[in-house]
């Protein structure tokens, strides 16, 4: 069965080969045959795989000389994740280049970013998983850089900055385990076995720097200065990817980190108080952007600070919860991301002020950014409800009513983004859109939108599959 | 034995017909001869290596020597190459590069340290003519013949306190056997300190960029990709097989050599506007790195260094390929690359590929060498050598990120076409980059073997196991 993660990495990096060589329209038609190809075989191994914890797996031996065969296993987390990639990037080729500039480069870092993230997900060696998180550290760099627009030369310079620490610190966390695990493995199996028996210092150590490497790239405070203007300078394509799937790396890091490390219930803790401070302080940042991209990007920060929340809980079902957290999450922000893009692409530079009456002018993408909405906030038939239930069940479990707290934050989110549709409802705006929304597009948000009420109408269907 | 005369017969070929270009001048005939015989000695020593040769008579052919006889080959065929670029008098050029290859294979297989020294001499006097045949002014002529005049002097002081041991002054001499003396451990370490002129290690480095950025990109690809890399091998000749039973003294200066050159190559290059002086700090700062393992002092780190200087070499000359033919046209500062992409996007990506592998990103060649050298470091106890190192690969992306951030700018610059011997080189090393990046297992395993016959053929105190 190893042709199924063998197809699901070739296809994405053939796809973005081929789409960078062809002529525009040939490459636009192969990038998108390589998403739906990749899409229809994760979402094909979710619905009739029968969801066991290992669909398939593949080990080939790679470099013997220092210890590292190519390891990946499909199943369980990882497909839940590429399931969401797959999603996701599907809607980001079809609909996410509003304006048709550039189509091969971008096509080309799509379908890279997607391949980055299918290797990084379904990786079961650590350093397997770090040539899979540098490739998506360049290829982001040059998707805010190369295809952004405003101020994307500081913005791509600073993530660049900021993810390479993140990377510094996994590097040195990788090789202390290296070289301190017994059998110099670095299979997350040989990790966790030898989690008990590391000394102390490495243990605290390696513990210390993944975490500082995972909060980076979440971001959660206080590492999230190159958050928002990565996710507001990017293209649309850009800002739905690398807030929907390059934020996971970071989430889904901390995830394995916690499952393969069994940190002390101490380090839950500051985990909690780090994940509500952060929750917290994206709240109220959020809340004072007049920049509707920047007021997303933070309340992207609140839900993964909420996601960090059920991580910290360590119990299966905070585990559980923040797991279907990143699946929610990532295709409501990149909703969100898509319409907001398309509404800059319609109306040019937009602001929270200037959004009234788009409900009249653009219907379907002005119902469509309300929908997200409220997705993001995680009501009840979306996705991300599914997440906050079992995330604060998880959080009470461990920690008591302490771990209610960065509920507060939710709500504070829930309230700003309540007097920010408020503001967009009324119709007597005067907006008139240059232009209008493409039918590539609109099946865009229909994608979207399906697969936020599938998960959240009929959340069984995964949640058998994550029994952590 | 047949090995040796070949290799011997073929040195004198290469010699003979470079420099009877001088008679002929006919500068395809030169560049054909210099290619033909180097390719075949680099033959030679890829068979002697596969078939794992050994012999030490007049000169000495072993794994360590026949790897790096493939290296220099190879790396010489690439600087003959670009040298033919853009010179109209080629003919003189090939007669120095030839005896300069010849020099670097006698330092390859010397066996005494008369051979060395007459083989550095070779390598250095030559290359002071070629710096001056192929720049403007005499300055850094002069600046280079000067400090390897101060150099070889330092050496030859350093080695006079052997006479008195071993008046035939073998490199095999086994000093494990003399008493470790003050005035012995003198001597080892002048010879450390003179080789460190051309291994560019702080403080002994500060002619390096000016030489660098004086010479023709041409000849810089030379100075940093095989002169320096021949100061590494005779080094490690020196310290571990001459010296061996010095390591536990020489290893801490090592450490302190490594640390400083590290910062000085990568804080001086974070200010740099010129490309070329900025790739001359990054290369010092990469010869840190190369020193780590030596500071390390075990079969494991010294491979890791064998390794490294085998990426660096290709990255270096791969660069300042692209330098040089920047250079012809008068772009020589960051600004000057600006929308380099638009107009050549090949030797734009490219370009960006060298440096990446130069910050250490996977999947590229140089992420194995750090991953190698950093996990030697802590293996043999010194973490925090390896954090050092970690810290600075981590500084070193802001200068790489600023070049990217010009390279991949809007604009439209004037070029004119890239002459097809550059193209060849660049590709070449692309290539080479690329593929060991993607699969290095070969390369790691060579460079162990290699660094295993420096260890076990001398039988040194100072191998520990290696991790994996």
């Amino acid at each position: 069965m190893t042709i199924l993660i063998s197809s699901l990495l070739i296809i994405p990096l053939a796809g973005a080969i081929l789409s960078y060589l062809l002529k525009e329209r040939l490459s636009q038609a192969v990038a998108l045959i390589a998403a739906v190809l990749v899409l229809a075989m994760v979402a094909g191994s979710a619905l009739f795989g029968g969801l066991p914890q290992q669909i398939d797996s593949a080990t080939a031996g790679y470099i013997p000389a220092i210890n590292v065969p190519i390891s990946f296993s499909l199943g369980g987390i990882s497909l839940v994740l590429s399931l969401m990639v797959s999603i996701v990037g599907f809607a980001a080729v079809l609909a996410g280049n509003h304006r048709r500039s550039q189509v091969r480069q971008a096509n080309f870092l799509a379908l890279m970013l997607e391949f980055s993230a299918l290797g990084l997900f379904m990786a079961v060696n650590l350093f397997i998983f770090f040539i899979f998180w540098d490739i998506g550290v360049a290829v982001s760099f040059f998707m805010i850089y190369a295809l952004g627009s405003g101020d994307n030369r500081r913005a791509a310079l600073k993530f660049l900055v900021y993810s390479i620490a993140a990377s510094s610190l996994l590097l040195a966390a990788m090789i202390a385990l290296y070289v301190y695990v017994p059998s110099h493995s670095l299979d997350y199996s040989s990790i966790s076995a030898a989690s008990g028996s590391l000394p102390h210092l490495i243990d605290i150590g390696v513990i210390a720097a993944l975490f500082v490497a995972f909060m980076i790239k979440m971001p959660v405070f206080p590492f999230h200065s190159w958050m928002a203007d990565a996710y507001s300078s990017a293209s649309t394509q850009g800002s739905m990817m690398i807030s929907g799937i390059l934020s996971k790396f970071g989430a889904y890091g901390m995830l394995t980190m916690f499952m393969l490390m069994a940190p002390s219930s101490t380090v839950a803790q500051y985990a909690l108080f780090i994940a509500g401070i952060s929750a917290f302080y994206a709240a109220f940042v959020g809340m004072r952007q007049l920049n509707v991209k920047r007021m997303a990007a933070y309340t992207s920060m609140a839900e993964l600070g909420i996601i960090l929340v059920g991580i910290s809980s360590m119990s299966s079902l905070g585990y559980a919860g923040a797991l279907y957290g990143m699946l929610a999450h990532g295709i409501s922000i990149s909703l969100l991301f898509l319409a907001l893009g398309a509404l800059e692409y319609m109306y040019g530079d937009i602001n929270a002020n200037m959004l009234k009456g788009i409900l009249r002018d653009a219907a379907a993408t002005g119902y469509t950014l309300v929908v997200s909405v409220f997705a993001t906030l995680g009501l009840p038939l979306t996705a991300g409800f599914i997440a906050d239930i079992l995330i604060f069940m998880g959080a009470t479990r461990t920690f008591g009513l302490a771990g209610l707290i960065p509920l507060g934050a939710l709500i504070l989110v829930g309230a700003y983004l309540f007097v920010f549709i408020n503001r967009i409802f009324p119709s007597d705006g005067r907006l008139r859109a240059s232009q209008h929304p493409s039918a590539a597009n609109l099946i865009g948000y229909g994608a979207l939108l399906f697969a936020t009420f599938a998960l959240g109408i009929l959340p069984f269907v995964l949640l058998n599959a994550i029994t952590l | 034995m047949i090995i040796e005369y070949t290799i011997g017969a073929l040195a004198v070929l290469l010699a003979a017909s470079g420099l009877s270009t001088l008679l002929h001048r006919n500068a395809r005939i030169a560049l054909a001869s210099n290619v033909v015989f180097l390719a075949l000695i680099g033959a030679t020593f890829a068979y002697a290596f596969a078939t794992g040769y050994y012999a030490s008579s007049a000169i000495q052919v072993s794994q360590f020597s026949s790897l790096f006889g493939v290296l220099f080959s190879i790396t010489l065929i690439f600087a003959s190459v670009l040298s033919y670029a853009y010179s109209n008098r080629f003919s003189a050029l090939s007669a120095l590069l030839s005896v300069v290859a010849v020099g670097v294979m006698i330092v390859d297989t010397s066996n005494s340290l008369i051979s060395l020294i007459l083989g550095m001499e070779a390598i250095a006097v030559p290359t002071v003519f070629l710096i001056a045949l192929e720049s403007g002014s005499a300055e850094p002529a002069v600046k280079f013949f000067v400090m390897s005049a101060m150099a070889v002097a330092a050496f030859a002081l350093g080695i006079a306190a052997l006479m008195a041991y071993d008046p035939g002054l073998s490199i095999a001499f086994s000093s494990i056997s003399a008493p470790v003396s003050g005035l012995m451990l003198l001597g080892a370490l002048l010879a450390v300190a003179a080789l460190s002129f051309e291994a560019s290690l702080f403080p002994f480095n500060l002619w390096i960029p000016d030489v660098y950025q004086g010479a023709k990109s041409n000849i810089t690809a030379l100075l940093a990709g095989i002169n320096k890399k021949v100061a590494f091998v005779a080094l490690a000749y020196v310290s571990f097989v001459l010296f061996a039973a010095y390591i536990p003294k020489l290893a801490p200066a090592f450490l302190a050599l490594s640390v400083l050159t590290m910062f000085f190559g990568n804080i001086m290059a974070l200010v740099q506007k010129n490309v070329k002086r900025m790739f001359a700090y990054s290369s010092i700062s990469q010869a840190g790195y190369i020193l780590i393992g030596f500071a390390t002092a075990t079969q494991y780190g010294i491979g890791a260094s064998i390794y490294q200087i085998i990426a660096h070499s290709f990255t270096i000359i791969g660069s300042f390929a692209i330098i040089l033919w920047l250079e012809q046209q008068g772009k020589q500062s960051v600004d000057d690359y600006s929308a380099l992409s638009k107009r050549a996007p090949l030797a734009a990506a490219t370009l960006t590929v060298f440096m990446l592998s130069l910050a250490g990103l996977p999947p590229l060649a140089g992420f194995y060498g750090k991953f190698l050298l950093f996990s030697g470091a802590v293996s043999g106890g010194l973490l925090s050598l390896a954090l050092v190192g970690i810290l600075n690969s981590f500084i070193s992306i802001y200068y790489y990120g600023r070049l990217m951030l010009s390279i991949y700018s809007n604009g439209r610059p004037k070029l004119i076409g890239m002459p097809t011997p550059i193209t060849f080189v660049m590709l070449a090393c692309l290539v080479v980059v690329v593929a060991i990046g993607l699969y290095p297992q070969p390369v790691i395993a060579a460079a162990n073997s290699a660094s295993s016959y420096l260890f076990g053929a001398f039988n040194t105190p100072a191998s520990s196991p290696a991790p994996g």
